[in-house]
């Protein structure tokens, strides 16, 4: 029992290096290299970037200036292989002519990283600037912008939000969530899900093997939309009576709202089409063939109207 | 143009008299332009009293200009200090706007924290690869439309799969990267038991 206060500190001090270790072996070194670049822009000039394993984000801003900020992050137990994996990293950027380049890479392909790498670009440029993506993995979050729109992924997902003007997306194992689109826009995407809603204009959708979950508003003209092995989600918009429907399945189930006159072109064990023509007068054109896939055709909720018309 | 009468022209010529010039002309002409004809001019030098006046009158304008209200102001030190100061901060700001237009490349900056280590990943992918790899091969055997089909779209995913793991081999083992590898997975896994009911 005399001993009982030594045996006490000892439990103490056993059971203090034990958590300080585990505290230790929490924590993990995170080294940061940041580039940060800024180019004139010129009417004419356009913005390439090609990221791999990277996040991009591109934003507007008033200036006539293109501002690139690139932060590349190791992050691993020990400091030493976290500074040696990040130094296997390698940003690029070149200027020529017109065309502003921007691109990492790794300076070693056959090195084995220990840490977790990551790499982002934030980029603010002028509203009309033309952009083009390239993502090999990674992804791309892209606003406001007013010209013209290029995006090249796989499994990079794709998100854009009030962008007008001309788009084309091709994208392979990276889902697509679009919002206030508005403007000529081509999507070609394989083993991909997209999700629009609030979009306008010419649209043109060829997907296979994926979940289109589709809301035009009223401005949308021209939707074509052929899918593969793909379910289709259509949502018409509040007033959208306007609307002629061209609906084409094969092998697939197809489900229709109530209260438009739904017109059978052809019924057999595999092939369905249907047409539904415009209560009023026609306002745009939606045409969708789906291929081993199911069509819902549905009204947009009041809610949804709600949230848009707050956000207007 | 062709001369017509070519034999009697050169006839006519050939009659006119010589003349040469004397031997010694260039001799001549030499010594009558030595010495030249500046140095022959004469010289006169002014009387001392124009140096004067015209020294007075300097004298003179120069303290008229000096003692002008006008410009009195700028014997002022203040105005001086100032004049110095505008110049000094007219050279800055015109060092600032060429420095500012000049462009100086990238800036790079590196930083250094911790923070808290997430859990270990272990890499399971791989455990059921070998039942994956049997069944290909019996579709491979049987050759059959529909099986074909599902092994393309098999293969289509097992590339994918192929793609991510040499991301988490270059970039590690990012979660992000690792949840697209379960998608892929849950895929293959769904395909893999649309063959199983097609066998």
């Amino acid at each position: 029992m005399r001993n009982l206060p030594i045996y006490f500190f000892a439990l103490l001090a056993l059971l203090g290096t034990c958590v300080r270790a585990q505290t230790e072996n929490a924590l993990r070194e995170v080294v940061t290299k940041t580039i940060e670049d800024t180019y004139k822009y010129t009417p004419g000039k356009e913005l390439a970037v090609e990221g791999e394993k990277a996040e991009i984000f591109v934003e507007t801003w008033d200036k006539q200036k293109i501002q690139v900020k690139v932060v590349m992050t190791a992050r691993h137990p020990q400091l030493e292989w976290a500074e040696k994996d990040l130094e296997n990293l390698e940003y690029i950027s070149e200027v020529a002519g017109q065309k502003i380049f921007l691109r990492n890479r790794r300076k070693d392909d056959n090195y084995r990283a220990k840490s977790e790498l990551t790499i982002h670009y934030y980029i603010t440029l002028p509203e009309e600037c033309p952009v083009y993506l390239k993502s090999h993995f990674g992804g791309a979050t892209i606003s406001n912008l007013r010209n013209q729109l290029r995006i090249n992924g796989e499994f990079s997902a794709i998100n854009i939000d009030n962008v007008h003007g001309l788009l084309d997306i091709r994208t392979r194992f990276g889902d697509i969530t679009g919002e206030r689109i508005d403007g000529n826009v081509v999507i070609n995407s394989r083993r991909s899900d997209i999700n629009l809603f609030d979009v306008g204009g010419n649209f043109t959708i060829n997907a296979t093997y994926g979940e289109l979950r589709l809301s035009p508003n009223l401005r949308m003209r021209d939707l074509q939309i052929n899918a593969d092995k793909s379910d289709v989600y259509l949502f018409e918009p509040i007033g959208g009576e306007g609307v002629a429907y061209e609906l084409s399945l094969n092998n697939g189930e197809v489900k229709l709202p109530n209260g438009r006159k739904v017109i059978e072109l052809e019924k057999t064990t595999e092939v369905r089409r249907f047409a539904i023509q415009p209560n009023r007068e026609r306002i745009g054109t939606v045409t969708a063939t789906v291929s081993f896939g199911d069509l819902y055709l549905a009204k947009q909720n009041k809610e949804v109207e709600a949230l848009r018309a707050g956000r207007n | 143009m062709k001369e017509k009468n070519y034999q009697t022209l050169r006839e006519a010529l050939n009659r006119l008299p010589e003349y040469a010039s004397p031997t010694d002309g260039w001799d001549r002409l030499h010594r009558n332009l030595t010495p030249a004809l500046a140095e022959r001019l004469p010289s006169y030098q002014p009387p001392a009293e124009v140096w004067n006046a015209l020294s007075q009158n300097l004298h003179q304008e120069a303290s008229v200009v000096r003692n002008s209200p006008k410009l009195a102001w700028r014997r002022n030190p203040v105005v001086r200090l100032t004049g110095m100061v505008a110049g000094f901060l007219l050279l800055l700001l015109a060092g600032t706007v060429i420095w500012s237009s000049v462009d100086h490349g990238p800036k790079v900056k590196y930083a250094r924290s911790q923070e808290v280590n997430p859990a270990a990943v272990i890499p399971d992918w791989d455990e059921n690869e070998d039942s994956f790899v049997k069944v290909m091969a019996e579709i491979e055997a049987r050759n059959e439309p529909n099986l074909n089909t599902l092994a393309l779209e098999f293969d289509e995913l097992t590339t994918a799969k192929e793609d991510i793991k040499a991301m988490l081999v270059a970039y590690g083992d990012d979660p992000k990267i690792i949840r697209q590898m379960a998608e892929i997975e849950r895929d293959r896994s769904d395909v893999y038991r649309r063959i199983i009911i097609e066998l």
